[in-house]
């Protein structure tokens, strides 16, 4: 149970590969998800971003389907 | 930088969801295309209980209010390059309207003929909708040139498929929100394409200039 608070579950991916990922996928096949704060996200977000602030997320996780790879920024 | 999405990343992963990634360095490091506004901007135009023919007459309303802007934008040109390329976003709009009517067709066998449906899609979007000559006056300036056009269109596009996915999202109803998926991939490809063509005129550019 240690072991997996220790191993990070999620791995990063640089701004090429994320635009590659999108490429090659149909938007309903991936989650985007911004959790930046809401006028952070108004000045500018990646087209489709959901927005969902860090300090929210934690209650809004059911907004979100956890079968479907999520990008996250 | 991007800490944040670190943080959510780890989040994600450890409440159960199975594929997580994180962008690496956060917005900051993101090079591709922005849209700008809030993520409920333009949710006005749909209630979210929509069905696919209603959906696609809201889609037909924008479409062409696209291709009015563009076509209407060529009288400001500075020269005969940007008026044919003008022209040109303008016949791609038009596609993409005659696209989306014949969707509608496809749902509504006995529909309303394109002008008449394109009447009903002018009146919505003319509720709180911006006119096509302030958003012209705002976002493209007298003697506009070939290069300036690209990268405003490329905004309004990027803007466009920020508007359907997020319309997407709001939707009920699973075909309209796959008909917005289906146009979504329509403005990806258009994106693409005009990113090439700034490409294109940028290189010739440096090219005379050099």
């Amino acid at each position: 149970m240690m072991l997996k608070a220790l191993f990070s579950a999620s791995r990063d991916l640089s701004p090429q590969e994320v635009r590659q990922f999108m490429e090659a996928r149909r938007p309903d096949q991936y989650t985007l998800l911004d959790v930046r704060q809401p006028a952070e996200y108004k000045r500018g977000h990646i087209p489709g971003a959901r927005l969902i602030p860090l300090p929210d997320l934690s209650e809004r996780l059911g907004e979100l389907d956890p079968h479907k790879p999520t990008i996250v920024y | 930088m991007g800490g944040r999405s670190r943080a959510a990343a780890e989040m994600l992963g450890h409440r159960g969801f199975e594929e997580v990634y994180s962008l690496a360095g956060g917005i900051m490091a993101w090079d591709g295309l922005t849209a700008p506004g809030t993520a409920t901007q333009g949710l006005g135009l749909v209630s979210g209980r929509e069905d696919k023919a209603r959906l696609l007459v809201i889609a037909l309303g924008l479409e062409a209010g696209l291709g009015a802007f563009y076509a209407q934008a060529q009288a400001r040109a500075r020269d005969q390059r940007a008026r044919d390329l003008c022209q040109r976003l303008a016949q791609v709009e038009q596609r993409h309207c005659d696209q989306v009517y014949a969707l509608y067709l496809w749902e509504r066998p006995d529909g309303p003929n394109l002008e008449d449906l394109l009447g009903q899609a002018h009146d919505l979007m003319m509720e709180g909708g911006e006119k096509v000559e302030q958003a012209l006056e705002r976002l493209l300036p007298q003697g506009f040139g070939e290069q300036a056009l690209l990268e405003t269109a490329m905004g309004i596009e990027a803007q466009a498929l920020d508007l359907y996915l997020r319309m997407s999202h709001k939707l009920a109803q699973d075909q309209a929100r796959q008909a917005l998926f289906d146009l979504a991939q329509e403005e990806k490809a258009h994106l693409k394409a005009l990113g090439a063509l700034l490409e294109q005129i940028s290189q010739e550019a440096g090219a005379q200039a050099g």
